[in-house]
């Protein structure tokens, strides 16, 4: 067998500098964490020597002189995928191993590709035509091969294992405790511990010691597993003429699902998401580019449950073109369906009645195109006296059921109909008794109320809040009467009813 | 009228985020006429309430919020608060006996709880009101509604009395509140109850709040953005101004007016305490006073022989005095103290100003007599101090100053007798920890802002918060840090927890639990009192100082090895006083070790003092002080003795006050006959002189006796530039001065210190070293100093070491064996276990030792073989410590039959020796120092490649030469009377050598002196010789550049001062 190990050293300033090469001659800090706390995860030669070390405050690199720029996640995965794509035209065995190791077998590849050195040497090259500089290693198995990655420069073809003898224990990432021991022993290099009695090791250092003296050794440790490529169906189709109508869209939709779904029940799998891209056909100005989303629409549709019901997958991604129309009549239609294996779920005997799940989730896709995606689903009060902190978390009758705080005896009994949003209120007030509320266009006087109630909070982020309340009960001019709770906004002064009692 | 009769105060705990003095202030400027201040479990705030509220003219009320067991209240699974006030002295004694008790089946520190019976017992004299939200009337409605809280409320009727119940009405503009509110007015009516208007106070003003925020999650253990409700609701509990409280009960004014009515029926308060210091037993027929007259007597004729008249009249004199004060029973009990030491075998020597005494003197409290030595004996006691004198007794610290402590406790009760509390607070560092943590501020960044708060004395203007918190690089100007920032000022100074104090002890005729609520400390065998020393003393307590002193532990230590191995007896009490060696020592500053002359600022002193006689000693251990320093009282002192400037006073009637140092004031005695001579001051207005000079707040006591001796030295027609010079000596003592007496306690220890070190080397270094953590330097720069004495320093050897540093005979010479106490992580059991299993046959190998002595953990056996302790464990003397490391590797971990053919000792093991920077690298690693050659020695090539001296070259250079060197630095310096300079001292294989930096150096390498192990040093050569001894010369280098040494692996440890 045969191994290669890709490792980008310095992988996060790579992906920088990858993108804007004009940096690298610069001090640069990269930093990352929650403002204020900016802090220096890596910085380049010059940054180093002026003074930057990795944990310095943002304001502190700046102060020795360095450019500190934000760590960027989209760099680094857009880094990380050349290499990945790289590794993969040279071996279908590829093992995603984290951001800045790949590994991949590169047995059998000679007639195909070269030697190991020159398979390599390939890689080496193709990815340094991308700005990125990597090490490679190849041995007889990932592990040794990782390891002459990550010890030496450029490429570094492993035939036997004493060439790795000569660095330095820390490459194996030993335990702290294991990593004390073998200083006090003096066994600072692999090859010295390479050398080691095994047995006399086993009975020092345990079975984590003969792991590590393995590796030393250039035996293989760790499994190569290479990664299983999602399975995906996906169907195409070009229209002959631009489609503006949801109901001509169907109709294509349907085929293609159909299609999907065909090829989804013959593999005995279901899909509980599928992307869908149309390529759009907006009006033009010659000579004018459009950018990437007037002319692309995607969209992804995730459900709970994976389904191959056509008709019900069908219903899901009309509903979701509702709330989410595209800009421009549309040209192509693919659709992609991620497949899964179907979960078959054991209904219990004397399990309360609920909805088939699959119609409840469908409702809820119906109520949330009608009322909008955020305003569907079930409260969930948060741990704070802020007023009106809940958030809308998914519709699930069995959990929200268990959710609800046990009543006590002093409990409040009267309901309370929230206004989602407040609405703007004037409150006429006398030595902070209201007298006449007006809102939604109607006046009245204020015929009862209670103290004003007090709260503020989160006086340490940006959430401050501070408000006085009362409840009130109102006769309006037009003869009504209503009790509501009504709030002057202390920060901003501004009076709003938050909501009517029943 | 209102009177806010339930307030919390930071002395909750955690629980109020407001101090005693800012509630008194507030109140003052509000008009409040009297306050409550009931803190959770305890009066820990009392007295400080009690203070502050004399000082702002309003009344103290004291009570306590006591909580019970959920017994009393079926379902309620959490404890209640009963806000209790204590209206009479038998209340208030009835709270603190009732808190001691259920503190004292505290497991966990402030999670005791009373029992309903407890309560009942107790309750005579107190007022029982019917809490807040913690309270039992809303525990009782929340889990019960309102018959459950009838029922409650009546129990509290049996319990205190109808008359003595409140109900409890509090307003903080919440809905739940009000439910409750008119709950108990109809269940008030009904009972015919009065109500009370409270408001449950937690903070002086709103902005407080966000510290009681803090202190909730602190509480909790959780952070702000994810403590939830467990935080206030809004910020209503501040204190309110009786206008507010009446427009908010507008509805019920008899709930405000009954807050008048109940203040006025509170008469006690802590100015009534009925505290009594014990009687001392004396038999049927006999006094006290007669007693103390027999015993000092008696004590006289040993101390003195024949009583001289001056020794009789001085012991007249005092006993007269002591009898017209009531004193004897106090003498007689530090003297039953000192008789049970002296009955022990322990140490035990009386310190400061009872040093005066021939009363102290003769009974054996004291070592010096005051008589011979002229101490003036008003300093210690007078009839117009009108307070207790003070008598602190040093003890070597450690368990002989235990059992010293113990046998006060069986003397006087557990109840009796208790520690003195230490109130441990927010200082920049634990604020910055604390406060970080609730903020969700990272680990590592608040351990690099608690790194940049120095410990040095010495504070420039600017060494603020803020700039601790920029020089980590955080933006204070960021909302976030901004906030943080303001938090940890908030808190500075604000109580955190409770705990002991080093040695102040309290003791009570009959139950001090009356006094004051007394706890277990978390020390197994220690109760301890809710007050600190200050509020004992401000309480008139008594408090008797039970000092733990490292060098009379280490003076004990030598004591006990002499006989042994010098085969000499010394006796400490009659060491002869004139030792030449003991001189010549001091002389060149030869002094580490030696007890109050080792510091930094003492080797810089003492060659230029050259001390000759033993009073020369005294000068110099009452010379280093921040009073004469500041006074400009030592250039003077030493010109004067080294003849380069005539002795002159202030003014000729002071010759015989300040005769004997040179014409300068020194010691606080002085201080006060200067002012009794020059100012005509009375006994009284001296002795107010000298409680300005010792209290906190001295420059404001002090303005006004410096305004009087002015008037008193013009009366006197002392001349302006006299009159200024005396003043600013009085002035300066305000930083701190030694009374003589004291000096001349202290010059005994440090003359009998030296002593040792001159004589018996060995045995004294074994002392020192078995009294660490002690003294001014580590054991490292200990070691290095005896062995440049010749002394012979031996490893750690499990053939031969004990648990503590021994000698040995090598060769005719006495030579120290390192103890096992200098092997990191080797626990004292495991070291005595091997101990003993070696005296009962030597081991014989790693195998043997390790199975027979089965204590040893694996963590234990490594590093006493990385240090070498198991070499000689082989015959052949071919082990090495690395061998030995492959060796007890295997031990501690379970073994199986595959294993069983691998012999015990393999010598074909492939481990290499360590080198020399290896093992010294271990060495500090294992014990902090080694006794092979000094860090640098290794490094001494590349160093004189560099053009950097031995420090041993760079003394011996000329005054001005600029001069380029390195060490170790083993002391950072940065007193607070030397303007902001840092003294560093270095240390190399040679010598050692003091380097100063100024303050704009400091502040260019600020980071590198706080961090730096090894420095180089760039500089000039400062040499001042003593004008009349010639060789008698300090050094010391100007920095003028420093720069760090390469040496990352070395574990040094140096000390930091003030």
């Amino acid at each position: 067998m045969l191994f290669a190990s890709i490792f980008i050293p310095d992988f996060s300033l790579q992906a920088l500098f990858a993108k804007r090469p004009e940096l690298k001659a610069k001090p640069i800090a990269l930093i990352d964490g929650t403002p204020p706390l900016l802090r220096v995860v890596a910085a380049n030669d010059t940054a180093m020597k002026a003074g930057v070390e990795v944990g310095l405050l943002k304001t502190q690199a700046e102060a020795v002189g360095a450019e500190p720029i934000l760590r960027s996640a989209d760099l680094e995965d857009a880094i990380h995928d050349v290499a990945l794509t790289c590794a993969r035209q040279y071996s279908p065995r590829v093992q995603d191993k984290s951001v800045d190791l790949i590994i991949l077998d590169i047995d059998g590849l000679k007639i195909l590709f070269g030697t190991a050195e020159e398979i390599a040497n390939n890689i080496c090259s193709s990815l340094a035509q991308e700005r990125i500089c990597v090490n490679v290693g190849v041995a007889s198995n990932p592990d040794t091969a990782t390891i002459a990655a990550k010890g030496f420069r450029g490429v570094t073809v492993i035939a036997h294992a004493k060439q790795i003898g000569s660095l330095l224990i820390a490459l194996l990432n030993p335990t702290e405790q294991a990593a004390e021991t073998l200083d006090l022993w003096g066994i600072t290099t692999l090859g010295k511990l390479a050398a080691l009695d095994a047995k006399a090791l086993s009975q020092r250092l345990g079975p984590a010691g003969l792991v590590l003296q393995k590796l030393a050794r250039g035996q293989q440790v760790n499994p190569f597993v290479p990664d299983e490529e999602q399975l995906e169906f996906c169907e195409k189709t070009e229209l002959e003429y631009s489609v503006d109508l949801l109901d001509s869209l169907s109709f294509v939709l349907a085929s293609l699902l159909e299609r999907i779904c065909g090829k989804l029940d013959e593999y005995v799998l279901a899909t509980n998401e599928i992307d869908y891209e149309f390529a759009l056909d907006p009006p033009r100005v010659a000579g004018e580019s459009l950018p990437e989303d007037h002319v692309v629409y995607r969209r992804t549709l995730k459900l709970s449950n994976p389904t191959t019901d056509r008709k019900r997958l069908l219903r899901h991604i009309q509903l979701d073109l509702q709330s989410h129309p595209p800009a421009a009549p549309i040209m192509a239609v693919s659709l992609r369906a991620h497949a899964i294996r179907p979960r078959h779920t054991q209904l219990g005997l004397f399990a309360p009645q609920s909805p088939d799940p699959d119609k409840l989730e469908l409702i809820t896709a119906r109520l949330a195109n009608l009322a909008g995606e955020d305003q569907v689903g079930s409260f969930e009060l948060l741990d704070t006296h802020r007023p009106r902190a809940f958030v809308m978390a998914k519709f699930e009758p069995d959990k929200a059921s268990d959710q609800i705080p046990p009543a006590r005896g002093w409990s409040a009994k009267v309901a309370l109909r929230l206004f989602e949003p407040a609405k703007r209120a004037t409150i006429r007030l006398r030595s902070d008794i209201p007298l006449q509320l007006t809102f939604d266009g109607k006046r009245g006087e204020v015929i009862e109320h209670s103290s004003p109630w007090l709260s503020s909070g989160e006086w340490w982020n940006e959430m401050v809040y501070s408000r006085k309340e009362w409840d009130v009960e109102v006769q309006f001019n037009d003869g009504t009467r209503g009790k509501f709770l009504i709030f002057l906004d202390l920060r901003t002064n501004q009076s709003f009813v938050d909501g009517s009692y029943d | 009228m209102y009177v806010e009769l339930h307030a919390r105060s930071a002395f909750s705990f955690l629980e109020g985020a407001t101090l005693p003095e800012q509630l008194g202030q507030r109140c003052g400027e509000l008009e409040i006429p009297a306050l409550a201040l009931l803190d959770r479990d305890g009066v820990y705030g009392s007295p400080r309430m009690h203070l502050a509220a004399k000082q702002a003219g309003i009344k103290a009320h004291v009570g306590a919020e006591v909580t019970l067991a959920n017994s009393l209240l079926k379902g309620i699974k959490r404890g209640v608060r009963y806000p209790l006030l204590a209206e009479t002295r038998t209340g208030y004694q009835n709270l603190c006996r009732l808190i001691t008790r259920y503190k004292s089946r505290e497991t966990n520190k402030g999670q005791g709880f009373s029992s309903p019976d407890e309560v009942r017992e107790h309750a005579e004299g107190l007022i029982c009101l019917t809490g807040g939200e913690e309270g039992p009337f809303a525990a009782a409605l929340e889990y019960g509604g309102i018959q459950q809280a009838r029922r409650e409320t009546e129990k509290l009727v049996s319990i205190f009395g109808p008359r003595n119940v409140y109900v409890e009405l509090q307003r903080h503009f919440n809905r739940n509140e009000e439910y409750r509110n008119r709950a108990a007015l109809q269940i008030a009516a009904s009972l015919k109850l009065p109500i009370l208007a409270t408001n449950g106070v937690c903070y002086t003003n709103r902005e407080q709040r966000a510290i009681a925020d803090v202190f909730t999650c602190l509480r909790y253990k959780r952070r702000l953005d994810s403590a939830g409700k467990l935080l206030s609701r809004n910020s209503e509990r501040y204190l309110r101004s009786p206008a507010e409280m009446a427009k908010l009960f507008g509805d019920l004014p008899d709930a405000i007016a009954n807050t008048a009515e109940l203040s006025n029926r509170l008469q006690f308060t802590l100015e009534n305490l009925g505290y009594e210091f014990p009687k001392y037993p004396v038999e049927h027929g006999d006094t006290i006073q007669a007693l103390l007259r027999r015993e000092t007597m008696a004590g006289a004729r040993v101390r003195y022989g024949t009583l001289s008249p001056k020794v009789a009249a001085q012991l007249e004199t005092e006993l007269s005095l002591i009898g017209e004060l009531g004193l004897a029973g106090y003498f007689l009990i530090v003297w039953d103290i000192v008789r049970f030491c002296n009955r022990e075998g322990i140490f035990a020597q009386g310190r400061g100003s009872a040093a005066n005494s021939a009363v102290c003197y003769s009974l054996g409290i004291t070592a010096v007599d005051p008589v011979g030595q002229k101490l003036l004996f008003e300093r210690f006691l007078s009839k117009e101090r009108g307070e207790w004198p003070d008598i602190d007794i040093d003890l070597p610290s450690g368990d002989d100053r235990e059992k010293v402590i113990q046998y006060v406790y069986r003397r006087y009760g557990s109840n009796g007798a208790a520690m003195t509390a230490n109130v441990i607070t927010y200082r920049c560092k634990s604020a910055a920890r604390e406060m970080g943590k609730v903020l969700c501020i990272s680990d590592d960044m608040i351990d690099r802002l608690s790194h940049v708060f120095t410990s040095f004395e010495w504070k420039d203007p600017d060494d603020t918060l803020e700039r601790s918190f920029r020089d980590v690089g955080l933006d204070i100007l960021h909302p976030l840090i901004r906030r943080y920032v303001n938090l940890c000022w908030s808190v500075l100074d604000y109580p955190r927890h409770l705990g002991q104090h080093s040695g102040g002890m309290v003791v009570s005729q009959g139950q001090l639990s009356s006094v004051v609520p007394l706890e277990p400390a978390t020390m197994e065998g220690r109760v301890v009192c809710q007050w600190d020393k200050d509020d004992c003393a401000a309480m008139e307590l008594i408090k008797i100082d039970l000092l733990g002193l490292g060098m009379l532990k280490a003076m004990k230590n030598t004591l006990e090895l002499i006989p042994v191995h010098y085969k000499e007896k010394v006796d400490i009490a009659h060491l002869p006083q004139d030792d030449p060696k003991v001189f010549a020592a001091l002389q060149k500053a030869d002094a580490i070790g030696i007890f109050q002359l080792e510091s930094r600022a003492q080797l810089s002193f003492l060659p230029r003092l050259f001390p000759k006689t033993f009073y020369d000693i005294v000068i110099s251990t009452g010379s280093i002080r921040p009073g004469p320093i500041q006074g400009a009282m030592i250039s003077p002192l030493i010109k004067r003795r080294q003849g380069l400037e005539l002795i002159s006073y202030p003014h000729p009637i002071l010759e015989d006050v300040l005769g004997r140092t040179y014409g300068v004031i020194l010691f606080q005695e002085q201080a006060l006959q200067v002012l009794m001579k020059v100012a005509g001051f009375t006994g009284a207005e001296a002795e107010q002189a000298r409680r300005a000079m010792t209290h906190k707040r001295s420059r404001e006591l002090m303005e006004p006796i410096l305004k009087r001796a002015r008037e008193g030295m013009r009366q006197n027609r002392i001349d302006p530039e006299s009159q200024d010079k005396i003043v600013h000596c009085i002035d300066s003592f305000l930083g701190y001065a030694f009374p003589e007496s004291h000096a001349y306690s202290f010059g005994h220890i440090a003359y009998a210190s030296g002593y040792l070190k001159c004589h018996y080397l060995a045995a004294f270094t074994a002392g020192l070293l078995n009294a660490q953590p002690m003294g001014f330097y580590s054991p490292s720069v200990l070691i290095k100093d005896a062995q440049r004495h010749g002394l012979q320093v031996k490893p750690i050897d499990v053939t031969r070491s004990d648990w503590d540093c021994t000698l040995e005979k090598d060769k005719e010479e006495i030579v120290l064996r390192l103890g096992f106490r200098y092997v990191r992580k080797l626990r004292e059991q495991s070291a005595k276990a091997l101990v003993a299993a070696r005296q009962v046959a030597m081991f014989e190998g790693i195998p043997d030792l390790t199975r027979r002595v089965r204590e040893l953990r694996r963590d234990e056996l490594q590093p006493l073989a990385a240090c070498g302790a198991l070499n000689p464990l082989d015959h052949k003397n071919q082990l090495h410590r690395r061998d030995a490391l492959w060796q007890v590797a295997k031990y501690g971990r379970p073994t199986g039959s595959l294993f069983n053919d691998i012999p015990d000792y393999d010598p074909t093991s492939i481990l290499l020796r360590m080198s020399d920077i290896e093992r010294l690298i271990t060495d500090h690693h294992i014990s902090g120092f080694t006794i092979g050659p000094h860090a640098l020695a290794y490094r001494r090539e590349d160093l004189n490649r560099m053009n950097l001296s031995t420090l041993h070259h760079v003394k011996h250079r000329k005054a001005g030469d600029r001069v380029q060197t390195a060490g170790e630095v083993t002391v950072k310096q940065r007193p607070g009377t030397a303007k902001g300079i840092v003294f560093l001292t270095l240390h190399d294989e040679t010598d050692f050598c003091d380097v100063v930096v100024k303050p704009a150096i400091y502040d260019q390498y600020r980071a590198l002196v706080n961090k730096s192990k090894f420095l180089g040093v760039h500089g000039k050569l400062q040499k001042v010789e003593n004008a009349k001894e010639h060789g008698a010369y300090v050094v010391s280098i100007n920095a003028s550049h420093l720069f760090p040494l390469d040496f990352p692996k070395i574990e040094t440890r140096p000390r930091h001062f003030h």
